[in-house]
Formats: structure tokens, C-alpha cells, sequence
């Protein structure tokens, strides 16, 4: 195994009952690297997603991360080992504000001092202001300064996936899963979301991408694999997958001007 | 053997009542998502008025059933046209405790008015039968009869009439948000109408084998709900099988096992149900 | 301008404090009764709260873990000799098993057949304390259960009552404050909202809603040995579907989320189960006119009634702060 692999997908299938979502999966994840993964609507990329979170089990094969298996563990204990992730239809903590939606993420490494907290000790009360501080600068971070007291139900669209990403950093993650970042935003808020993933990874930070935009993609990714029917049918860089004749096939229509 | 053949029957008997009032959980459900707490409350006013036409106008059996038909048809419709109908926020936690409320008050103004436990007369006359070494009364077989005959007369509403299939059909594709307050169409009122119709002529079905009491709502409510969750709450097939099981596994166990701990098998039987398969024997999605 | 407001908030609480200790001398024996109990409903109303309104799980069932809490407090007084102070916390934490072991099959149902496995669980639990006579005495009930003393006060009179049960309501209040501030409390917040989200964040869902589970039945348990050791007879028929569907209504009616709401419905609805009480048969139909009507007109429930006075005039003192709103 290469050292500097982080996460390793290994013959990995996902069946739906007699639906086959993804089939035979490979893929090598680089520590640092910046993998975009495309392919039309129902191809599989929010079911590889989720098979990485945790959130569905794989019918068959194994994921390995950084050397250890993790195909059968539960979300939570997959963010706890640093790996985080986006919705593709947001899923905010809507009766919460901005900061609250981040600082929850940050007790997941924080180690809040709850029950010192909740009898009022000077450490639980301390501790929670430090991560209260914590969590206004990654909110300033991704760029939402003043606005951390807000329901972020009454944010517009745009800011609401700032939250989330800031609240997916917000677990020192070192891998982040974005499923479809700039889906849904003005050219402005694209144009930020897109400096935001540039300044994650440039940081250090592994980042697998689900984008439909192709100038994204394009433009900011290292290596692109292209999903279609469950199963990849290219992979490499953004000049060789332009002129793949496969994903051509596979990406009849408007989005072929893009390419 | 005979002794058991009979808990047996018996149980049959109970568990078609069950099934009835169960019904009532289920075509509401299917309707609107929400669980209607008044339905055994429901099904107890049906059995006073029962009573009330047996013992007190002493009239025969149609026109009672036909009176019961009548009022509780009202109660679905009056209590969707006062409260249900209104509840703006349209969750099920808010209409669970108005049905609650309905349920109050429904039992209360029974019990002001009738706060003994009565008996009904010999509706059906005396005749005991015996059949394989089992009695047979002459009420149970009218009460399975006509059991039977509802059962089959939904089935035959729900599977072969146009408005029935309608309401199975929108059962299927409604949005899971619960559209109560805002969209109080002739479907929601039909739904609350039958179900009031097959809870109450439970109760007057009861009321020959046991016997009418203000308060027994709550129970056969709970029962009967358990049947639903058993058989399937989205199921109206389910629902009747689930009603036939619990009352015979009611007797069974409340015979062979412990007749004081009678009741808690219901609720045992919903609690493993709810744990194992909430969506019921008939249930399809987990 | 944040020192102001605390210090604002601070004379508000006093002022209160003050108010509640002086109450005794104001009002008859019987408000102060009726008090009591409110005190008694509200500590059980919150830890129903945080469960219903924080954790998004709904239970008609906490007349269970309420009636647990007051026999085994009775039981271990009067049995085991064990003193007030030693038997309340017991009882209490009897009921927090009794309340984990009902959370962790809760885990596997959702929404309304959760509700379905409370009322089971809760029905199965009054079985058992009418048959079980060896040691529940059945249907007869306990009585002679002794009333708290410390040394050689003993507090047997409503008066003296009133400020027991006022220190552990203060408490209740207290802590169900710092929980809903605190990690906890939002983590809660969030599993109710977008429980993939949360997971995906690291919260143990499974801990979470069983702790839940765990604290409001110490809550309950507490609350049903204060009831047991004023009342001094308790039985089955006190812990009934009734009951749990009375402590429901007031956490609902409050606002599920708001501990400004919860508190001011359950002093209104213990006043007005009281009240309705003279009325006999009435009472009940009232009381169902009230869950009708409020389900109708309030299905947020008072904590978000912008038009209240008194909340206008909560907010005009205090600063206003995330949970008192209910979503």
C-alpha cells in the first residue's frame, strides 16, 4: 500500500434491494489531493458518499482508511476519525444559529466539559466559551462574519451551504466530502465557494468533490473519475476525461460545451 | 380439546370487533397519517346508543344499527368540521391530543348521562347451540355474522367502488407532511365518517357479550390500535387478520396463562411489534 | 450593555426567589396545595420536556417512571428504614433504569409508534403495581408513608411542604436550564432536527436519545417521591394513562422547547385540573374543551405566543434568549 494513500475503495458494490447502485468500485484516494467526481443524475456519487460515511453498509467490499477498515462503522464514529461531509440538499440544523450549528460540530473533538457545563464549573464554563470563540472564526473563515447569531433558517441559500461547510471543518477533518457545493448559487457565491475548497485543500486537506458544474471541475481538480450506471468508466486528469469518448457518450447534452 | 376449540371461537368472536374498530385506526392513518385517539371513545358511544335503542325504544336490530350508522357518521363528520379541520399547524403530535381532547369529552358526556355499567338485553334471543362439544349462542353468531359482513362489505367499498379505490389511491401518493387545515376535502371527511361507522357498530356488537360501560373506550381503543399496528396499520387487510389474531391470542393466553394479566398481552404483543416490525404482518416498507 | 442585561436578569430572579418564599404567607392553605402539586407536575413536566421537545421523542407514558419514583421511595422508607434524603435520590435513579430501559427498544420505533410503545409501557407498568400485591400492595395502595424530616423537623403540613418541594423545583428549573444551554442540549436540538446530520458530526444518536430517556425519568422519579412522602397514600389509579397524558398536554402546551412556556402551563393547567375538579364530571370535559381548543388555537403552544402580556413582559426584563423560542 502506497504511504501516502489515505483512503482505499476496494471492489466495493451496493445493491438496492435487486438495484445495483454502485458495481465493483476501485479507487485509490492520495493524501492532499483533490478528486472531483462527475457523472449524470443517479450514476451513484451521493451512494459512494455515503457508503464512505457510514451511512450505508457495502454489499460487498471494503473501505479502508489510513490502514483501517471502516465499511462497518456507524457516521459518527467515522467523523470522529476526520472525516467530514456536505449534503447535497443541506441538511442544516434548522432550529439552530449559525455558531450552534459549527460548535456542535467542534464538540466532536473539543471535548466539551459537559456536565461541568451544566453544574456551572469555572472549566465546563470556560471550556465552552473557547469553543463558542472557536467556532466564530471558522465562521469568519468561510466568510459569514456577523452573522453567527442568525437562525440559519433565515439565511439565504448561498450562506446556508457556507454554513455547512464551515461546520464540516469545524472536525479538523482530513477528508472532506463536498456533494455538490456550488449546486443552486448565484455566479457570486460560486466564485466564494470555489476560493473556500481552494484554500481547504491548499491547507492540507483531502478533498473528493461531487460537482456538476463542469467548469469547476474542470478548472480546480486534480484527478476526475466519472461515474455512470454505478460503475467508473474513466479516470485521470481533467484533459484526458475532455476527450474521453466514453464520457462523452455518457454526458450527451448541454454539458458537453463545458468539456 | 372442546375447551380450547372454544377459547378458540371465542376469541374469533372478540377479535372481529377488534378488527372493526381497528379498521377505523386504519382507514384515518391511510388518509391522513395521524393517529385518531377517539376511536375507541367512538366505539363506546356507539354501544350506549346501542343500548339505548335495545333497552330503552326497544327496537329491533336494523333500525338500531341504522340509528348507530347515523350517529356516529355525524360524530366523524362533526368532529372533523369543529376541531380536526382546524388544527392549522397539521402535525400529527397536535391532532394526536385534540383526538384526545374529542375522546374527553365523548366519555364524559356519556358517563354524565350514564355513569352505570349496563346490561343489553337478549338481543338475539336465548338459543344456545352446541356444535363439536362447543356452545354456541345465538349472539355470537349474529355478531360474527355481521362482522363478516361489514369486513366484506369494506372490502368490496375499497376494492371494487370508485370512491373507495379513490381513497386508497390517495393514501398512496400523499405528501407524508399531513395536509390537515389545509386541505379538508370530502375524502377526509368520507375517512372519518366510515371510521366512526365501523368503531360504533363494534360497540353494539359488544354489547351482547359483555355489556356497555362509559369507560371502556380507552381499552378497546388501545386493543384495537394494537390489532392495527399488528396486522399492519397501512393495510386494511392486515388490519382485520390483526384483529382476529389479537383476540385469540387474548383468550388463549388470558385462559392458559394468567386471566389478571389478560390485558397486558395486547400491550405486549404492540410492544414486540413496534420493536420488530412496526409496519405489521402486512406491512411493506420497514 | 451585557453587564446591564445581567445584572437586569439577576434582580428579575431575585425578585422572584423572594416572592416565592414570602408566598406561604399570602395565600390560604389551599392555593399553597394546589401549588405544591404544580411544583410537583412542573418537575416532571420538564424533564418531559427535554425529551419531547429537545429530543423530539414523544412518551405518554411518564405516569410510569412517576409512579415508580413514589413506590419505591415509599417502599424504601417504610421497609428499609432508609431515610428521605437517601430513598428520594434511589427512587429516582430506579426510574432512570426504568426509563433506559424503555428508551433503548424506543430507539428501533419512530414518531407515532413510539407514542404506542410509551402508553404499552406505561400500561404495563400499572399492571404490575395492581398485581404484584407482595410488594405493592396492589390495589389498595400504600398508605402511612412518612412525611420528610430533617432531624427533628418534620414537614407535614403544607406550608412546610411548600418549601421541599419549592427547593427542588428551583433546582429542576435550574438544571433543565444549564442542559438545554449546554452540548447536550444542542446535540439534542440537532439529533431532533437532522439526525443523519448529526451523526455526521459525531454525535452518538443511540447514547443521546437513551440519556434523554434516562434524565426525564430521574425527573419524574424525583417528583414522585416528593408526591408520595406529601401525600402519604399513594395507589395504582394515581399513575394511570391519565396522568401521562396530563403531563404531556403541559409540555406540549408550553411550547415543547421553552422552559418559560412549560412553567407557566402547568401552574395554569394543575390550577385547572384542581379547579375543574369541583365540578365533578364537568371537569373532565373541560378538560378535554381545553385540550381541544388549545391544540386548535395554540399548536406551538404558549411559550411562542407573541402576543402574550406576560411574555412581553418577560422580555421586556430579560434579555431574550434562543430557548425561549419553541423551534
Amino acid at each position: 500500500m502506497n504511504m501516502t494513500e489515505i483512503l482505499e475503495i476496494d471492489d466495493v458494490s451496493k445493491f438496492f434491494g435487486g438495484l445495483a447502485a454502485l458495481k465493483r468500485i476501485n479507487l485509490r484516494i492520495q493524501e492532499g489531493e483533490l478528486l472531483s467526481i462527475i457523472g449524470p443524475n443517479g450514476s451513484g456519487k451521493t451512494t459512494l458518499f455515503n457508503l464512505v460515511t457510514g451511512v450505508y453498509k457495502v454489499s460487498k467490499g471494503k473501505i479502508h482508511y489510513r490502514g483501517n477498515s471502516i465499511q462497518d462503522e456507524n457516521p459518527n464514529q467515522i467523523a470522529k476519525k476526520g472525516i467530514a461531509r456536505t449534503f447535497q440538499n443541506l441538511k442544516l440544523f434548522r432550529s439552530l444559529s449559525v455558531w450552534e450549528n459549527v460548535v456542535i460540530a467542534l464538540y466532536c473533538k473539543g471535548h466539551p466539559k459537559t456536565w461541568g457545563y451544566i453544574f456551572a464549573t469555572r472549566g465546563g464554563v470556560e471550556r465552552d466559551k473557547e469553543l463558542k470563540e472557536r467556532s466564530l472564526k471558522l465562521i469568519n473563515y468561510v466568510g459569514l462574519k456577523n452573522k453567527h447569531d442568525e437562525l440559519v433558517r433565515n439565511l439565504p441559500y448561498g450562506d446556508q451551504k457556507k454554513v455547512e461547510i464551515a461546520r464540516a471543518l469545524a472536525l479538523s477533518p482530513e477528508l472532506i466530502l463536498l456533494d455538490e457545493p456550488a449546486a443552486g448559487l448565484n455566479p457570486l457565491e460560486k466564485s466564494d465557494v470555489i476560493d473556500l475548497i481552494l484554500n481547504i485543500h491548499k491547507q492540507g486537506t483531502t478533498v473528493l468533490l461531487i460537482e456538476h458544474d463542469m467548469k469547476i471541475v474542470m478548472n480546480i481538480s486534480r484527478r476526475i473519475v466519472v461515474l455512470n450506471f454505478g460503475e467508473i468508466i474513466a479516470e485521470g486528469k481533467p484533459e484526458e476525461i475532455r476527450r474521453d469518448s466514453a464520457v462523452i457518450e455518457a454526458y450527451l447534452g448541454p454539458d458537453i460545451d463545458a468539456l | 380439546m372442546e375447551v380450547f376449540i372454544q377459547i378458540l371461537f371465542n376469541g374469533l368472536a372478540v377479535g372481529g370487533i377488534y378488527a372493526l374498530v381497528a379498521l377505523g385506526y386504519t382507514i384515518v392513518y391511510r388518509s391522513l397519517y395521524v393517529i385518531n385517539f377517539a376511536q375507541g371513545h367512538v366505539f363506546m358511544v356507539g354501544s350506549f346508543v346501542g343500548y339505548l335503542g335495545f333497552s330503552h325504544l326497544r327496537m329491533l336490530p336494523p333500525a338500531v344499527f341504522l340509528i348507530v350508522l347515523i350517529t356516529s357518521a355525524i360524530i366523524g363528520v362533526v368532529s372533523v368540521f369543529l376541531v380536526y379541520g382546524r388544527i392549522h399547524r397539521a402535525d400529527h403530535l397536535s391532532f394526536a391530543i385534540a383526538s384526545i381532547g374529542v375522546g374527553i369529552i365523548l366519555e364524559n358526556i356519556v358517563r354524565m348521562v350514564c355513569p352505570d355499567p349496563k346490561k343489553y338485553p337478549d338481543v338475539f334471543g336465548e338459543t344456545i347451540y352446541t356444535f363439536l362439544g362447543i356452545y354456541i349462542s345465538k349472539q355470537y353468531i349474529w355478531l360474527i355474522g355481521i362482522t363478516l359482513l361489514l369486513i366484506i362489505l369494506l372490502q368490496v367499498f375499497f376494492y371494487k367502488t370508485k370512491i373507495g379505490k379513490a381513497m386508497r389511491a390517495v393514501s398512496e401518493d400523499r405528501d407524508m407532511a399531513g395536509l390537515l387545515g389545509i386541505n379538508v376535502n370530502s375524502t377526509v371527511y368520507l375517512s372519518f365518517a366510515i371510521s366512526s361507522i365501523v368503531g360504533a357498530i363494534g360497540g353494539v356488537l359488544i354489547g351482547p357479550i359483555y355489556f356497555f360501560s362509559f369507560d371502556m373506550g380507552m381499552m378497546v381503543g388501545l386493543k384495537a390500535f394494537s390489532a392495527a399496528i399488528l396486522g399492519g396499520i397501512m393495510s386494511i387487510q392486515g388490519t382485520i387478520i390483526g384483529g382476529f389474531i389479537l383476540g385469540i391470542a387474548e383468550n388463549i393466553g388470558g385462559f392458559y396463562i394468567s386471566s389478571d394479566y389478560k390485558d397486558a398481552i395486547s400491550f405486549a404483543v404492540l410492544i414486540f411489534m413496534l420493536m420488530f416490525k412496526p409496519t405489521g404482518i402486512m406491512g411493506k416498507k420497514a | 450593555m451585557g453587564h446591564y442585561k445581567l445584572k437586569g436578569k439577576a434582580i428579575f430572579v431575585l425578585v422572584v426567589i423572594v416572592l416565592l418564599l414570602l408566598l406561604p404567607l399570602l395565600l390560604g392553605y389551599y392555593l399553597l396545595h394546589i401549588l405544591i402539586f404544580a411544583a410537583i407536575n412542573l418537575i416532571v413536566v420538564l424533564g418531559l420536556g427535554l425529551l419531547v421537545g429537545f429530543s423530539g421523542q414523544v412518551s405518554i407514558g411518564h405516569a410510569a417512571f412517576y409512579g415508580i419514583g413514589a413506590y419505591a421511595s415509599a417502599l424504601f422508607t417504610m421497609k428499609l428504614g432508609v431515610p428521605f434524603w437517601i430513598a428520594l435520590p434511589s427512587a429516582a435513579t430506579i426510574a432512570a433504569i426504568a426509563g433506559i430501559l424503555l428508551g433503548i427498544p424506543s430507539l428501533k420505533v419512530s414518531s407515532v409508534y413510539l407514542v404506542m410503545t410509551t402508553i404499552g409501557f406505561s400500561l404495563i407498568v400499572w399492571l404490575v403495581m395492581v398485581q404484584w400485591n407482595s410488594l405493592t400492595n396492589g390495589p389498595n395502595g400504600i398508605i402511612g408513608i412518612p412525611s420528610v424530616s430533617i432531624g427533628s423537623v418534620v414537614f407535614d403540613t403544607p406550608t412546610k411542604y411548600y418549601y421541599v418541594v419549592l427547593f427542588f423545583a428551583l433546582f429542576a428549573l435550574w438544571i433543565t436550564a444549564r442542559i438545554a444551554k449546554s452540548p447536550i442540549g444542542l446535540r439534542l436540538q440537532a439529533i431532533c432536527d437532522e439526525e443523519l446530520a448529526a451523526k455526521s458530526v459525531g454525535i452518538n444518536v443511540t447514547y443521546y436519545k437513551v440519556l434523554t430517556f434516562a434524565i426525564s425519568s430521574f425527573f419524574a422519579g424525583v417528583a414522585g417521591s416528593l408526591y408520595a412522602h406529601y401525600v402519604t397514600f399513594i395507589h395504582p389509579d394515581n399513575f394511570h394513562l391519565m396522568t401521562s397524558l396530563i403531563f404531556l398536554v403541559m409540555a406540549v402546551f408550553g411550547g415543547q422547547r421553552s422552559i418559560a412556556g412549560i412553567t407557566i402551563s402547568t401552574l395554569i393547567l394543575t390550577l385547572a385540573t384542581e379547579y375543574f375538579r369541583a365540578f365533578g364530571q364537568f371537569r373532565m370535559i373541560g378538560y378535554g374543551l381545553l385540550l381541544v381548543i388549545g391544540m386548535i388555537f395554540f399548536p406551538n403552544g404558549i411559550g411562542t405566543m407573541k402576543l402574550s402580556i406576560i411574555r412581553k413582559l418577560i422580555l421586556k426584563i430579560l434579555p431574550p434568549r434562543k430557548y425561549f423560542q419553541s423551534e
